[in-house]
């Protein structure tokens, strides 16, 4: 009902759905991942000047003025005051429905631990379902082996999902709704095809992630599943095609493995999640 | 020497760090020498497993961090190259993934050399190294006699070695990173390293249990404490220890936090336990490290 309305009322009421305007405009902006600089300074501009000059987009709700200034150029802030305004969720609701809609991972620290547990909730989706589905069967020492490893894969990655759900506390994103529908489950090769090249970017995602931390205490345990994440990589590797566990697509000639940048990570995992993420605050190199 | 005057004094040397890295890793391997006729790790139990709080080091500091790493890359080039040159030890098909082992143990070898020469260290070298990263001549691997691998073509016995040092690497370069934070470059290549060295322990442990002669069965991640037998006692037991913590911990006062794994929500129920220390590679410190190839070096 919200969304049928949202569209259709605020913006006849002009001058008092300006706020808004500038305010959709700037979330809209923001979550496209195509941010213009020189329009998130008009709508910003534009609140500045209604704020200080004509309308107190929070006053009917009782944020002050001075909050909704300091909270002008984060999106949580953003959040905060729209969602105190009445009827600013209504546009909320709107955008939500349109294809720019994404869900802000914080700033900093913050942003690289959601960063890495969507990539361990995408995994532990996929061992989940790739456990689930018996593509294999259990005759033999290694398809045997293969059953419970898919397993241990599957607890691995609840585990790291716990660790950063209780790292990220309040902070933590929503659990994420997968979308693995490119993955053929019943066909063994499909299925570990998605696993070695998922593996690969998980591996390489926390290889770059490690420099990227400003409170260095988070290096250590970062450094114990980056090691266990290699492992992963060279089973669902192995499993496929014997032998690859590191070959030179994914470790050059002086030895080393790929250390990949959040930017570059989060379009890949991307693919497999509903949701869409706004990562553009997320360090990346 | 009497074994536990041995662990003592490791242990007073990794508590004060009187000794400058050299100057540990020469007595180490003094200690290292009288020991490999005996049973390596009867000393263990009581060398240090846990890995006290690392703060970023200074140049000279991760210099020797990386002189210590490129000493165990050397150790297990030279190991998986005399297996990979040992003819009919490893079956043709298991050949080719051996190889590239070494070839990345190279690479290794060659990149945290450049690193410590650009920090303006000097790097390690082992011992009667003729321009030749291969020099089998400064390790005994067969511990004094001890391990015949290469002597006898036991595979069995080549792949829990591989096993073991590539593991012990891995544990080594978790302990490492911390050193490296105030180095964003730095951290970045040891990661690289670290990461591809899990992925030789994690296909040493795999072909080791293909081959099929393994009582503990080894998965690609370690399981528990487990080494690489299954009956105590077990005198590789040592390399494992601490590997069967679940309490992932970081921070002090407000900033922290900790949580036992194995509390964590699995598919009905909590996560088995040993999942709990399979998702995890813990650190160990350097002395141990150094004590615990000690035997395999030529004094």
């Amino acid at each position: 009902m919200y969304r049928s309305y949202a569209f259709g009322c605020p913006f006849s009421l002009y001058p008092q759905s300006l706020p808004y305007i500038f305010l959709l405009l700037k979330h809209l902006v923001l979550n496209c991942g195509k941010l213009s600089a020189f329009v998130e300074r008009y709508c910003i501009k534009g609140m500045k000047f209604l704020n200080n000059n004509i309308i107190k987009p929070g006053a009917e709700s009782g944020v002050s003025s001075e909050a909704a200034g300091e909270n002008r150029h984060s999106r949580r802030g953003f959040l905060q005051i729209a969602g105190g305004v009445t009827g600013a969720g209504l546009l909320l609701d709107a955008c939500r429905k349109g294809a720019s809609t994404s869900v802000y991972m914080g700033t900093g620290d913050v942003s690289l631990l959601n960063y890495l547990y969507i990539i361990n909730q995408v995994q532990a989706g996929f061992y989940t379902q790739a456990f689930a589905t018996a593509y294999y069967d259990t005759n033999g020492a290694t398809r045997l082996s293969e059953y419970q490893f898919l397993q241990d894969l599957r607890d691995h990655q609840l585990a790291y999902m716990g660790l950063f759900q209780a790292m990220l506390g309040t902070s933590a994103i929503e659990k994420v709704q997968l979308q693995l529908s490119q993955v053929t489950f019943a066909d063994r090769t499909s299925t570990l095809s998605h696993a070695t090249t998922m593996q690969d970017w998980a591996a390489g995602a926390y290889n770059g992630a490690a420099r990227l931390f400003k409170n260095t205490m988070y290096i250590p345990i970062i450094a114990k599943i980056a090691s266990v994440e290699a492992r992963h990589a060279e089973y669902v590797r192995d499993a496929l095609n014997w032998g690859t566990f590191g070959d030179d697509t994914v470790v050059d000639v002086n030895g080393l493995g790929q250390a990949l940048s959040p930017n570059t990570v989060m379009p890949f995992f991307q693919t497999y999640i509903q949701t869409t993420f706004d990562y553009s605050q997320v360090p990346s190199f | 020497m009497d074994l536990k005057n041995i662990v003592q004094k490791i242990n007073q040397m990794e508590s004060a760090t009187q000794l400058s890295g050299s100057g540990r890793r020469d007595l180490l391997k003094k200690l290292g020498s009288s020991l490999a006729a005996a049973a390596i790790p009867a000393i263990i139990t009581a060398l240090p497993e846990t890995a006290t709080a690392q703060t970023s080091g200074s140049n000279s500091d991760m210099i020797n961090t990386m002189n210590y790493l490129l000493e165990l890359e050397y150790f297990v080039y030279n190991y998986f190259r005399t297996g990979c040159q040992t003819g009919g030890l490893m079956p043709a098909a298991d050949l080719p993934g051996f190889q590239a082992v070494v070839n990345h143990d190279l690479g290794h070898i060659n990149t945290l050399s450049a690193a410590i020469t650009n920090l303006g260290g000097t790097p390690y070298l082992p011992k009667y190294y003729d321009n030749n990263p291969f020099c089998p001549a400064a390790y005994d691997f067969t511990a004094g006699g001890v391990y015949m691998m290469f002597y006898s073509a036991n595979y069995g016995l080549f792949l829990n070695f591989a096993q073991i040092f590539k593991d012990l690497v891995a544990r080594a370069y978790v302990n490492s990173a911390p050193i490296f934070t105030g180095n964003a470059a730095l951290l970045t290549q040891l990661m690289q390293m670290h990461s591809v060295d899990s992925r030789h322990a994690a296909h040493s442990r795999l072909v080791r249990r293909y081959f099929g002669q393994a009582a503990d069965n080894p998965k690609p991640w370690i399981t528990n404490n487990n080494s690489v037998a299954s009956t105590p006692p077990n005198e590789f037991e040592a390399y494992y220890n601490g590997e069967n913590n679940t309490i992932q911990a970081a921070g002090t006062g407000a900033v922290s936090f900790s949580l036992d794994i194995s509390q964590v929500t699995g598919i009905g129920g909590t996560i088995p336990l040993s999942a709990a220390t399979e998702a995890f590679d813990e650190p160990l410190p350097q002395a141990t490290v150094q004590a615990l190839i000690a035997p395999f070096l030529v004094s």
